[in-house]
This record gives structure tokens, C-alpha cells and sequence, in this order.
């Protein structure tokens, strides 16, 4: 038996077999289609039948207006005040939606926010379950306070990342010719200082990070609490690592400090975040210069992931795009998208 | 098989029906390698025959039907897959019920007893980007330009992606003598 037919028995007779497609999905697929047709149908029942109201409404509506401004001059001070009270209230319920969608995309407040005891915890929760469902823009606020502590979606992350480096580490930029998009206020401010370094700092810190920006590992393992904190991340044991694959890190953190030393070394303009960011990187990579412990290990892999969305935005060799907020396309944008570009 | 999508005195609820008879299995199938989930699989398969039955009359020509319901199945797992991340998150993360159970699933546990079910496992445990690329190649026999014309990618990228995907799939056996060339 040849690989492909060992592989499709596999998959067959472990998974597929569970497949529920029959005669019922096929209906209920088909009903769906069908509901779609009669909402189609009387949409546009509904339109016709509409726009002969309107017509008659307009009407009605243009002759009680001319009636009431000659009868009525006070009318509409009376609906101004009654106006500005509903406004205000429109205010209040805004100002509350604003702090909700503040806080999940401020960091911070979401640290605090699972400090709260768990019964205040649930009261705020359905509070948010209540905006999460009635706001679609809210729900798009949810995704990004979910990315906040990751720049790079994880999507992103998982087409170009590895999980942990292997004997040979060597993981540079994987070329696609998908577009990466970065997320966050922080790193358009590196983009904005990036521009505005003059030509021979751009040149040599370009330089530079083509040697040691490129290399990249990042732990995209199953996240969890290890036992005895609150910290969720990667479950990635310092204990449990091959002791080549720390040394591996070890030689890499080696090579940061002594390429971001010569950055630093090298930077005439030091007035820039580039540079502090610069000194910034340097300073975490000889913090945790021997990975001794777990604590070195996560910090590792943070200021890994932080380095080379760094690079990747000043060296850019795919296309990148540094936005505020993600955007993400909707299910009908998707097919939409496929069916204009994607001709067959 | 023809299924005249494209022709317009054909009966399109008709050609529909054919094309869900035809592709609605395999795409299901196809489907839970990406969000692993049967009901989800059917939630796709239907996203996917509703957006073509919307877009009916604006069909571009259609050479391989296959292809292009695999293309926009994809595309709808990937699209389901960033919303389900964050929605899984926001029930089990955020809201503060953050632990999660180290035990495995009975379809999971009944899939590590064997060596033959270990690679069904360890397949569908791959990164999606090495995962739809091994399912496409070696269950779908797609050619490797077709899946990167799929997948809108180029063929070596394709190439790279299904060789890091056999060197996973191997370590993660311990059998270098499976997915040779």
C-alpha cells in the first residue's frame, strides 16, 4: 500500500467515517437555500407594497405639515427640549459602550479586569455578553482586545512561525505572497520614526537587522496556566527543553546583543524611538543572556516575537501593513473577493 | 461532471441540488480538517452553497467545479476559523472561566490507540498552513499547482509547505519512512 492510500484509509476510517452528511443535512442545506428564495420573494412583495405607501405617505405627510406650521409655531421648541433629553440619554448609554470598548483594548484594564472578584467579574461579563451580541462593533473591539497582548494575529503568526527551533535553528521571514498585516498604536509610532530617520541611519540599521533581524522563533504552543500562577501562556516547561535547543537560544541571544550593540553603537540619530527601542531590545536580550530559568525563557520568546515584528516593519520583505485596529473581511466578502479575482 | 452553473436556462435550484449531492461530503470532509467540528463542517458546507446560490447569476465561468467549491470552502474555513478563535476565547478566556481540561475528547482518545489512527491525529494536530496542504495533496490528489492555484500561493511555497509538513508528520510518528516522495 503506497503512502497517498495509507493516508486516505486513515483519514477515512478514523475521521470521515463520522461524517453526518445524508439525506437530512443535504435537506436541511436545501431548506436554508429555499428560505433564502422566499425571503428574496417577499422582499420584493414587501418593496412594492412599500413604495406605494411611501407615495401616499409623502402626501398625507406634506399636507399635515403645511397645516401645522401655519397653526403651530411653538411645536418645535417643545420637540427641541423633548429632543435634547432623549439625546442625553443616547449620550449616557453611548458614554457606557465607550468605557466597555475602552477597556477591551486597554491592556491594562484588562489586567485589572481579571483581578475583580469572580461575582463582579460575572455581573461586568454579561454586561459585556449584552453589547457582544447586540454590537457588531463591539464584537470586532472583543477581537482586538484578544490580540492586544499579540500584534500579529495568530493566523498571521501561524503561517509563518515554527514552534520551537529545532537543532539546525535557523528560521528566517517566510516569503508569501500574502500581505502581513501588524496590529497596534505602538507599531505605527516605530513606523512613523522609521520614516523620519535620515538616509544613512535608515541604511545602516536596514543593514544591520538583515543579520540579525530575520531569525525569529516564537512559541505558539497550547496556552495554558502553569500550576501556581496566573499567568496565562505558552505551557512550552524550560525543564522539559532539549538542552540543544536552549543552547540554540542561548547562541541567539548571543547575536542580538552583539548586532543591536553595534546598531546602537552605530545610530547618529539618538533623539528617535528607533534608537530607545534599539537600547530597549539590547537591554531585554542581556537581561536573560544565559536562559536560565522559565521566567528568561517566556521573556525570551516575547522579546523575540516584539523584535521581529520590529524588523519586519523596517525591512519589509513581504508587504506589510501596520493598522490601529484589524480589519477582517466578512464571510460574503470573502466569496465576493473570490469570485471577482479569481476567474475560471 | 457537468453541472451548468453558468447556463442560463438550466434550472439553478436543480444544478445546486447536484452540486450538493456531488461535492456536499467531501466538503464537509474537507471542512473539519480546518475547524474539526461536524456541526461547524456543516455550517461551512451551507455557508458555502448559500453564497454560490446569492451569486448565481454572476457565476464566472467554471472550468473545474472542484476546485472552485474547494477554493471557496477554504476561504470560508479560514474566515470561520479567525472568528471561532476569538469566540472561543471570549467564552473561556476572557470571561474568567480559564481552565481548560487536559483531558482528551472520546473521539480523541479513541484515536491514539492505534499507529494508523496516530497519523489521522497527528495530522489533524498540523498548523493549518502544512495541514490543508498535506489533506489537499495526499487525500484530494491535487497536483501541487493546483493547490497553489487553491490557494492562491506560489508552487514552491506549496512545495516547502507539503515537505515541512512530511517532516512534522514524521517526527511527530518517529517513522522516516513515511511520506516519501
Amino acid at each position: 500500500m503506497n503512502t497517498k492510500e495509507l493516508f486516505k484509509n486513515a483519514l477515512d476510517e478514523d475521521i470521515f467515517k463520522d461524517n453526518p452528511f445524508d439525506t437530512t443535512v443535504k435537506e436541511r442545506t436545501i431548506r436554508k437555500i429555499n428560505r433564502l428564495e422566499n425571503r428574496r420573494t417577499s422582499n420584493k412583495r414587501f418593496q412594492l407594497i412599500f413604495n406605494r405607501l411611501l407615495t401616499v405617505s409623502v402626501c398625507a405627510v406634506l399636507i399635515i405639515i403645511t397645516i401645522n406650521m401655519i397653526n403651530n409655531n411653538n411645536l418645535f421648541n417643545k420637540n427641541g427640549k423633548e429632543g435634547s433629553q432623549t439625546a442625553n440619554e443616547g449620550q449616557k448609554e453611548n458614554s457606557l459602550t465607550t468605557n466597555e470598548k475602552n477597556m477591551l483594548t486597554n491592556k491594562d484594564a484588562l489586567e485589572e479586569y481579571k483581578g475583580l472578584p469572580e461575582n463582579i467579574r460575572n455581573i461586568f461579563t454579561e454586561n459585556l455578553l449584552h453589547y457582544y451580541n447586540k454590537d457588531s462593533d463591539f464584537r470586532e473591539k472583543v477581537a482586538i482586545a484578544l490580540t492586544m497582548t499579540d500584534y500579529l494575529s495568530v493566523y498571521k503568526l501561524e503561517a509563518m512561525t515554527d514552534k520551537v527551533p529545532g537543532p539546525n535553528f535557523n528560521w528566517g521571514f517566510t516569503y508569501t505572497n500574502e500581505k502581513v498585516y501588524v496590529i497596534g498604536e505602538d507599531w505605527i509610532e516605530i513606523e512613523n520614526n522609521f520614516i523620519n530617520l535620515n538616509d544613512n541611519s535608515t541604511s545602516r540599521l536596514k543593514e544591520h537587522l538583515n543579520q540579525i533581524g530575520k531569525e525569529y522563533v516564537i512559541n505558539t504552543g497550547e496556552l495554558d496556566f502553569p500550576e501556581g500562577t496566573d499567568i496565562f501562556k505558552p505551557k512550552l516547561s524550560h525543564n522539559n527543553l532539549d538542552q540543544s535547543i536552549i543552547s540554540n537560544i542561548v547562541k541567539d541571544v548571543e547575536k542580538k546583543i552583539v548586532g543591536l550593540n553595534e546598531i546602537s553603537g552605530s545610530m547618529g540619530e539618538r533623539d528617535n524611538l528607533i534608537y530607545t527601542k534599539i537600547n530597549d531590545f539590547l537591554s531585554s536580550y542581556q537581561d536573560i543572556q544565559g536562559i536560565d530559568n522559565q521566567q528568561e525563557l517566556d521573556t525570551y520568546f516575547q522579546v523575540s516575537r516584539d523584535f521581529y515584528i520590529f524588523s519586519l516593519i523596517i525591512l519589509r520583505p513581504v508587504e506589510v501593513e501596520v493598522l490601529k485596529e484589524p480589519k477582517y473581511l466578512s464571510n460574503e466578502e470573502q466569496v465576493k473577493d473570490i469570485v471577482e479575482n479569481y476567474p475560471r | 461532471m457537468n453541472i451548468p452553473l453558468n447556463d442560463k436556462n438550466e434550472d439553478k435550484k436543480k444544478s445546486i441540488e447536484e452540486l450538493i449531492d456531488e461535492f456536499g461530503k467531501p466538503m464537509m470532509n474537507l471542512a473539519y480538517t480546518y475547524v474539526k467540528d461536524w456541526r461547524l463542517a456543516e455550517d461551512v458546507m451551507q455557508e458555502v452553497f448559500i453564497s454560490i446560490y446569492k451569486d448565481i447569476d454572476n457565476l464566472p465561468n467554471i472550468t473545474s467545479y472542484k476546485a472552485w467549491i474547494y477554493r471557496i470552502t477554504v476561504n470560508k474555513c479560514k474566515d470561520l476559523l479567525r472568528k471561532k478563535f476569538f469566540k472561543k476565547d471570549i467564552i473561556f478566556d476572557f470571561f474568567g472561566h480559564f481552565s481548560k481540561s487536559e483531558k482528551l475528547t472520546p473521539e480523541e482518545q479513541l484515536l491514539v490507540s492505534t499507529e494508523r489512527k496516530s497519523l489521522s491525529l497527528s495530522v489533524l494536530e498540523l498548523p493549518v498552513r502544512y495541514r490543508e496542504v498535506i489533506i489537499l495533496y495526499y487525500y484530494e490528489d491535487f497536483s501541487t499547482a493546483e493547490i497553489a492555484e487553491l490557494l492562491s500561493q506560489n508552487v514552491s511555497t506549496v512545495k516547502t509547505k507539503l515537505n515541512r509538513g512530511r517532516q512534522l508528520l514524521k517526527s511527530k510518528l518517529n517513522r522516516g519512512d513515511w511520506f516519501e516522495y
